[in-house]
């Protein structure tokens, strides 16, 4: 096309612009359309390109009714179009000026809008659909999905793709992407699909966190088109997998269900995704419920458009995941339903009396089979008796709003009497029991209309076939196949339910249930109480201490989520690196469902990529000849595994590579000064020094890892989770990391020890063992560092006196020796009072971050104990020890 | 500065020492008696400490010491202010401890006058007006300045 077309187009869309009502929703649907028209034609203009889909941001927002983000959204359009048309007359697109209005979102209008619960919900979706399409792509690129590449995996990428958003600039990339998928087999264009995932992904958290922009999609575009015209790739694949392409494309000439030819091998239920498949109840139910409160509001006022768009939208949505999981009854179901509210959209006929009633109808159909997925029991196979009868008034009422539209266009509104008198009998059939016979069916077609009458005999004998309980094969036109060759699944599909609750309000119940875990430790343990000897009260304390920790345990499952999400961005980094760098790395995941709090889970991602790019790039062997020359298979192996241990959870990234050199780790320390020629370290202590500050044992800088900070930030972030990590390696075997982690953030294990008349909280895991010094085991440097030997080795000693300026002159006769972040410190305290759970509050916005105090937690008398963060002990010694007293450093552990 | 600013309306009042007070009622949760308190280290002196206030942790901000009186023991009438500002998105929920909680009063325009020029003796940006009652002085403060003050910037320590 060319730039007067563009030109003649945007002259005409200015103009309707002008006389644009907001309400009048055909033209600002026309508008849309002849907008998407010039988008499709501007080709390499980033300028104009954006401008475009800007506007067509704002139109989507006036069509759903959502806030636009601009105050005079017509005016803006109008400014923006005006800009536009007069680059495209000068045929320089830098002449473009965007709109002050628009001018805020480089990526598209909607960036601008304000964030609406909506649109956070929506995005939050599509980041998850996008981690599972990733997921896919993965798999099938891995070959761990057989040869050839099943359908059901394509279609389950494919419905994840059509899933993804609608109504932004997102979407156009999405298209591309189906028709891309409809043309090429998935495992080809792995590296394309995964550019693109990318690609929204930044998109997407653009959308949501500002974060910045991804580039024009255009290169994106080159690229699927490329791989659409069937240009090879350019980026090197794994030999390994070349058979599998060319096995591949079997399966893809079968699949797209788009190119309307009916296929030879169904798919079962069974062959669907649970996963997928609840999605896809979940989400229908969501989308039905929404079309009935729509057609009760379009019974009140037939003539009301919104609606009808809504209705049509939700009928459209459950048509393509619908199509895409081949649940063909309720495909075509939803595709009748749909046509005829794609009328009613047009204005070419009135939703009204018997017509909404076919709706109604519809939805409840529709509800109904989507209902029976659901419970799993009977397979989707069977369409339900009265479905033939429905599909076929839904063909008639279509039919005869079209003749009416035909015949007097310019009326449309007035048109729907003549329209509907054929319709009673259609009702009349509905009336009757499905069941009965074909004959009233088809009667009923052909007093609705010759035109539909051959479709109404077709569509009519399936419901009298599955009446009958007879499998017969069904003689319609379209998607012919037969019924009852599918296996009827064994296992049931038992979808479950889910309640989508505020995040907020799950740690506010889950704080509650702590609090009362205290108070119940309070009134258990009450001096009167203890005064009390009644075997009732007894035993009753002890059923109420049973539900609470259940409830307890209850509460905490809550914020739990599977690893599973993290483990797949580690698969794509492995890929990603293996490329890179040349290897073969075979990369395993064990344990994917192992569940950990969501905070959690979020923030030990960071350390995993480290240590997943440190496996690959210093673990596994440079090449595969050395591998080999240590008989070892060429292909490195990472492992990454979650499980439970001792109430903790562990993850481990092992590696089958070379493993850690105990004696280099330990001459390049030297090197560096972090360890003395002389100290005498264990094998494992000696591991450890990787993860000092400085110490990196890569021979050369590379982009991947490597650049000398690292492990120890690992440790460190590892150790803000109160987690810890250590080393396992035999020299040419491997390497394993273990991260053990706290279930959960909340709740830690707590020391309470008393310094004076103060109380503090030592969470458990940095204790490593108090007792109590003789004076041979106490000295001093210059007068006042003092340190204290434990176990032969001599540690910083330091008062919680000094530190906190605590006023009380205490004994002290007690040691605790504590470590974090690799370092041990000796602590004096007055007394250990005791074990306990604690959960950890902060200490409120106000006094922001006290140095050496982690938190506060609520004690059993109902005062307040502060948190000791060890860490932080130090920071607190460093700058004490500048203001005054000489302190000695704490040592390596 | 804000003295331009309207200041009738609800207010409660409270002592310290032999001076009367007094902040809106709007932006007042609660009193509370229990002056419990954990003493936290390191922070600036006027900070009392945290109290457990139902199940919450509240600092709690000695207003003598904030406004530079001499301290006082506790009595029975000492009690906690819970206010509740907003400070950018998040609001901040604080315990002033003052000598005693007087009266909910109710402060005409009539009431209010400007805060006067004290020289520069005196912190100002506190004050939101004055306002004399049954020949009492009542100083109305501006809360959000007060607190703005006291409270610690929350800092990067990752420096070190």
């Amino acid at each position: 096309m060319t730039q007067e077309s563009i030109v003649t187009t945007l002259e005409s869309v200015s103009e309707q612009v002008l006389l644009l009502d907001a309400n009048d929703l055909p033209s600002v649907a026309s508008i849309h359309t002849e907008l998407q028209g010039v988008a499709a034609r501007l080709g390499n203009a980033p300028k104009a390109t954006s401008l475009v889909s800007s506007c067509l941001g704002i139109l989507d927002s006036i069509v759903l009714r959502e806030d636009p983000g601009v105050a005079d959204p017509i005016s803006v359009l109008g400014q923006a179009l005006a800009s536009l048309l007069e680059a495209a007359r000068a045929d320089d697109w830098e002449l473009i000026t965007v709109p002050a209005e628009l001018a805020g979102g480089a990526g598209g209008g909607t960036a601008t809008a304000g964030l609406d619960g909506i649109l956070e919900e929506f995005l939050q979706n599509q980041v998850s659909v996008l981690e599972e399409l990733e997921a896919l792509v993965l798999g099938v690129e891995r070959g761990e999905i057989t040869t050839p590449v099943p359908r059901s995996s394509v279609l389950s990428i494919r419905s994840r793709v059509s899933r993804l958003s609608s109504g932004l600039t997102s979407e156009r990339v999405c298209h591309r992407i189906e028709d891309m998928l409809e043309q090429v087999p998935a495992l080809l264009v792995a590296q394309t699909l995964l550019e693109a995932i990318d690609w929204l992904g930044q998109y997407f958290r653009h959308l949501r966190e500002g974060a910045p922009a991804p580039g024009s999609p255009d290169a994106l575009y080159t690229r699927i088109q490329e791989q659409i015209d069937g240009e090879p790739s350019d980026l090197p694949r794994p030999s390994g997998q070349q058979t599998q392409a060319e096995a591949a494309p079997p399966a893809s000439a079968a699949s797209p269900a788009a190119s309307g030819a009916a296929s030879s091998a169904p798919i079962s239920l069974a062959e669907i995704e649970p996963q997928l498949l609840t999605d896809f109840v979940q989400e229908a139910g969501d989308h039905l419920e929404e079309a009935e409160q729509e057609l009760l509001r379009l019974e009140t006022d037939p003539e009301d458009s919104e609606p009808i768009h809504a209705l049509f939208r939700a009928i459209h949505t459950i048509k393509g995941v619908a199509g895409m999981l081949r649940l063909d009854h309720i495909q075509r179901l939803a595709h009748s339903g749909e046509t005829l509210m794609d009328k009613a959209r047009h204005g070419e006929l009135l939703l009204q009396g018997e017509r909404i009633e076919l709706v109604f109808q519809t939805v409840d159909l529709l509800k109904r089979m989507i209902g029976e997925l659901m419970s799993g029991g009977a397979s989707e196979v069977s369409a339900p008796p009265e479905l033939g009868n429905l599909l076929e008034r839904l063909d008639s009422a279509v039919n005869d709003g079209g003749k009416a539209s035909a015949s007097a266009p310019a009326q449309t509104k007035s048109a729907p009497a003549p329209a509907a008198t054929p319709n009673p009998a259609a009702a009349s059939a509905a009336s009757v029991p499905a069941t009965s016979s074909t004959a009233d069916a088809a009667e009923a077609g052909s007093s609705a209309g010759t035109a539909s009458s051959a479709a109404s005999a077709a569509s009519a004998s399936p419901a009298k076939a599955s009446a009958d309980g007879a499998p017969a094969p069904e003689t319609n036109g379209t998607g012919s196949r037969p019924e009852s060759a599918r296996p009827t699944p064994s296992v049931t599909n038992v979808v479950k339910d889910f309640i989508k609750v505020d995040a907020a309000r799950l740690d506010k119940m889950v704080d509650m249930i702590g609090e009362l875990v205290i108070a119940e430790s309070m009134v258990a343990g009450a001096k009167e109480m203890q005064d009390i000897s009644s075997p009732e009260l007894s035993r009753d304390l002890g059923l109420l201490n049973k539900i609470i920790r259940e409830l307890q345990e209850i509460g905490t499952s809550l914020r739990m989520i599977p690893v599973r999400s993290t483990f797949q961005k580690m698969a794509r980094i492995v890929r990603d690196i293996s490329k890179k760098t040349g290897k073969h790395i075979e990369f395993v995941t064990v344990g994917e469902e192992t569940e950990l709090d969501k905070s959690v889970v979020d923030k030990i991602g960071d350390p995993l990529v480290h240590m997943v790019r440190n496996a690959v790039d210093h673990g596994i062997e440079a090449t595969p000849e050395d591998r080999r020359n240590h008989g070892k298979s060429e292909t490195g192996r990472i492992t990454l595994r979650a499980y439970h241990r001792e109430g903790n959870i562990c993850i481990e990234v092992a590696d089958d590579g070379r493993g850690i050199d105990p004696a280099r780790i330990r001459k390049k320390a030297i090197d560096k000064g972090i360890i003395t020629p002389e100290a005498e370290l264990t094998e494992s202590e000696t591991f450890m020094l990787i993860f000092e500050p400085g110490f990196s044992t890569a021979e050369q800088v590379t982009d991947v890892s490597g650049r000398g900070v690292g492990m120890d930030v690992v440790r460190r972030n590892i150790e803000a989770l109160r987690g810890k990590v250590q080393i396992r390696s035999v020299l040419g075997q491997g390497t394993t990391f273990v991260i053990q982690l706290p279930l959960t953030l909340a709740i830690i294990d707590g020391m309470i020890v008393r310094v004076g008349e103060d109380r503090f909280i030592v969470p458990t895991a940095n204790v490593i063992n108090s007792f109590q010094p003789t004076e041979q085991q106490k000295s001093s440097v210059f007068g006042s560092g003092e340190v204290v030997v434990f176990q032969g080795r001599t540690l910083p000693l330091f008062h919680l006196r000094h530190l906190f300026d605590l006023s009380q002159s205490a004994e002290e006769p007690l040691v605790l020796v504590l470590e974090a972040d690799g370092r041990k410190i000796g602590v004096t305290v007055d007394e250990l009072l005791g074990h306990q759970q604690i959960v950890i509050k902060s200490l409120g916005a106000a006094l922001g971050r006290v140095p050496g105090i982690t938190g506060g937690a609520v004690l059993p008398d109902g005062k307040i104990g502060l948190i000791l963060d060890i860490a932080g002990l130090y920071k607190l010694t460093e700058s004490k020890r500048s203001a005054g007293a000489p302190l000695p450093e704490p040592v390596a552990a | 500065m804000s003295s331009n600013r309207s200041s009738a309306g609800k207010f409660l009042s409270f002592t310290l020492g032999k001076e009367t007070y007094a902040l809106e009622i709007m932006k007042v949760k609660e009193i509370t008696a229990n002056t419990d308190v954990t003493h936290v280290p390191n922070v600036p002196e006027y900070f009392r400490g945290v109290i457990n206030l139902h199940g919450s942790i509240l600092p709690v901000i000695e207003l003598r010491r904030k406004f530079g009186l001499p301290c006082a023991e506790d009595t029975p009438q000492t009690c906690i202010i819970v206010v509740q500002h907003d400070r950018g998105a998040v609001s901040h929920v604080v315990g002033l401890v003052v000598d005693s909680v007087s009266e909910f009063v109710d402060l005409s325009q009539d009431d209010i006058e400007p805060t006067p020029n004290f020289g520069s003796g005196i912190d100002t940006r506190f004050i939101r007006a004055m306002a004399k009652r049954e020949g009492l002085v009542i100083t109305l403060l501006d809360v959000d300045n007060v607190l703005a003050d006291a409270e610690i910037q929350t800092e990067t320590t990752e420096a070190a």
